[in-house]
């Protein structure tokens, strides 16, 4: 597990990581539709398994939401667990469809980013936080869902340079 | 490794770690309560430049989006402000009433608590927290627990505490709850919780005639005084007592709900909800000192199949807007 953490790629993603969280506290925090924000954390995990398969996105996914759960109020280890589902889950999308048309990745963020919201409230609710799974997720899926696929041509080739590097094939 | 364990594997792996946390932080582990202290701190800085790279699109994002609601909320507010004077000017007579009352009986009052002003540096980075980050901590003296409040009301109750740093969890979130009373609206000078009857009995009283006949004719006859009494129907005036529950937080920008109000209780819309300050030592309310602000009963309605009201409060504070805050340095006494 170390030698992994010590190459080239977990650095750059490392680095990737603190921007996300810059944005995430500082920028999407104050800017808000409808009371909700995007989650470019969740962005992160998501484009993680997309650029880099199921086994970069479950681990990076892991990484990304641990780092999250230190700042939340909400059982650690439930952001953790959410995102290295969803990243792995997003790995399995075939190869042809990540390197299609420009438009097919943010498609696939926006449905991705949908559901894994409902399934990350569906996840803190079965881990003991009671009153948040309400009719209000939809909306709250809806935006996370479309600022994380405005974002995510960015992101997706950030991580793909982080990840990948050279020549590395998907995991 | 993650190569040599094989994807399904790491994945289990990494999914048994993450229930492991889970079930270490739901039994309280100091390791995980430190981690979490040490990166709100590491934290700070990352969401100081955040800020500053965001606020020019954020000020743009507002401009777009709020200005036909800040204007509409203006004119609003410049009616409010007119109606409001002439309450102000009785209130504060009635307030000193009761701060002199409070002095002669020797009660608890909220101007003797201590008090720290702060400044709100960060909202939540997450859609489920209801919480906001404000710049004083433990060197200030600010414990886990203690209330946080505006001058409109109650704001929420600190969760987490580092040297220079609080988290603040909001009254709108699901997780928060306090102990209230729920006052009938009454005009300021009229003493509350009070039954008066009265009736009354009126006497009537006719004098005596005297008859007087000429001298030597006869004798003085003097009738008897008349009485009549008449009783007029007594009249009952019954000003509403006070009702006690439990406010929750449904949810960022939805009205609090109170629970524990029986279906006999008369509760109506615009009646104001403060704090109770009862139940020291218990989970609920026992955090606030009593009479905060709260809010004002928005709506009332009947719990289907039980005995209970379902109420409605919404609070006067826009939580979006936090600007300043005050952290009441308030511990209750301990229970027993």
């Amino acid at each position: 597990m170390f030698d992994l953490l010590l190459e080239g790629p977990w650095l750059r993603f490392s680095v990737l990581v603190v921007v996300a969280l810059t944005v995430q506290l500082g920028v999407l925090a104050e800017v808000r539709v409808a009371g909700t924000t995007g989650d470019v954390m969740m962005l992160l995990a998501l484009v993680a398994g997309l650029a880099g398969g199921p086994l970069r996105g479950g681990v990076a996914g892991f990484v990304v939401g641990l780092v999250f759960d230190l700042l939340l109020l909400s059982p650690f280890g439930v952001t953790a667990l959410t995102y290295c589902l969803l990243g792995y889950a997003l790995g399995f999308v075939p190869t042809e469809f990540v390197r299609g048309a420009f438009w097919v990745p943010p498609l696939i963020i926006f449905g991705a980013s949908a559901v894994g919201t409902v399934f990350y409230v569906a996840t803190e609710t079965v881990f003991g936080q009671e009153g948040i799974f309400t009719p209000r997720v939809v909306p709250m899926a809806l935006v996370v869902a479309t600022v994380n696929a405005v974002l995510a041509p960015l992101a997706f080739r950030s991580t793909r340079w982080a990840l990948l590097g050279g020549d590395r094939q998907r995991v | 490794m993650f190569e040599r364990l094989g994807r399904r594997r790491t994945i289990i792996l990494l999914a048994l770690v993450s229930i492991t946390l889970i079930a270490l932080d739901v039994r309280g582990n100091r390791f995980i309560d430190h981690a979490r202290s040490t990166a709100l701190d590491a934290a700070a800085p990352l969401r100081k430049a955040g800020r500053a790279i965001g606020r020019p699109f954020a000020n743009a994002w507002h401009g777009v989006t709020d200005y036909q609601d800040v204007k509409s909320e203006n004119d609003r507010l410049r009616d409010q402000l007119e109606a409001n004077e002439g309450k102000q000017i009785s209130a504060e007579a009635a307030l000193r009433d009761y701060a002199e009352l409070q002095a002669e009986a020797k009660l608890p009052s909220i101007g003797n608590i201590p008090v720290v002003i702060a400044q709100v540096v960060g909202s939540s980075p997450s859609n489920l927290d209801s919480t906001v980050e404000i710049n004083v901590g433990s060197d200030r003296g600010v414990q886990v627990g203690m209330p946080v409040i505006t001058p409109a009301g109650v704001v929420g109750r600190i969760v987490a505490v580092t040297p220079d740093r609080s988290v603040v969890r909001l009254i709108s979130s699901p997780e928060f709850a306090v102990g209230v009373r729920i006052s009938p609206e009454t005009d300021v000078g009229t003493l509350p919780d009070v039954t008066t009857t009265t009736s009354s009995t009126t006497t009537t009283t006719v004098a005596p005639t005297t008859t007087t006949r000429p001298r030597g004719r006869g004798t003085t006859t003097t009738a008897p005084a008349e009485t009549t009494t008449t009783v007029v129907p007594s009249t009952t005036t019954t000003v509403r007592t006070a009702e006690t529950g439990i406010a929750r937080g449904t949810g960022p920008g939805n009205s609090l709900s109170i629970q524990l109000v029986f279906d006999q209780a008369v509760v109506e819309v615009g009646d104001a909800v403060v704090t109770s300050g009862s139940g020291a030592g218990t989970v609920f309310g026992s955090l606030f000192p009593p009479d905060l602000a709260l809010g004002r009963v928005t709506k009332v309605s009947s719990n289907a199949g039980q005995q209970s009201l379902r109420v409605e409060v919404r609070s006067p504070i826009d939580l979006q807007r936090l600007t300043f805050v005050t952290v009441l340095l308030y511990s209750p006494a301990p229970a027993g």
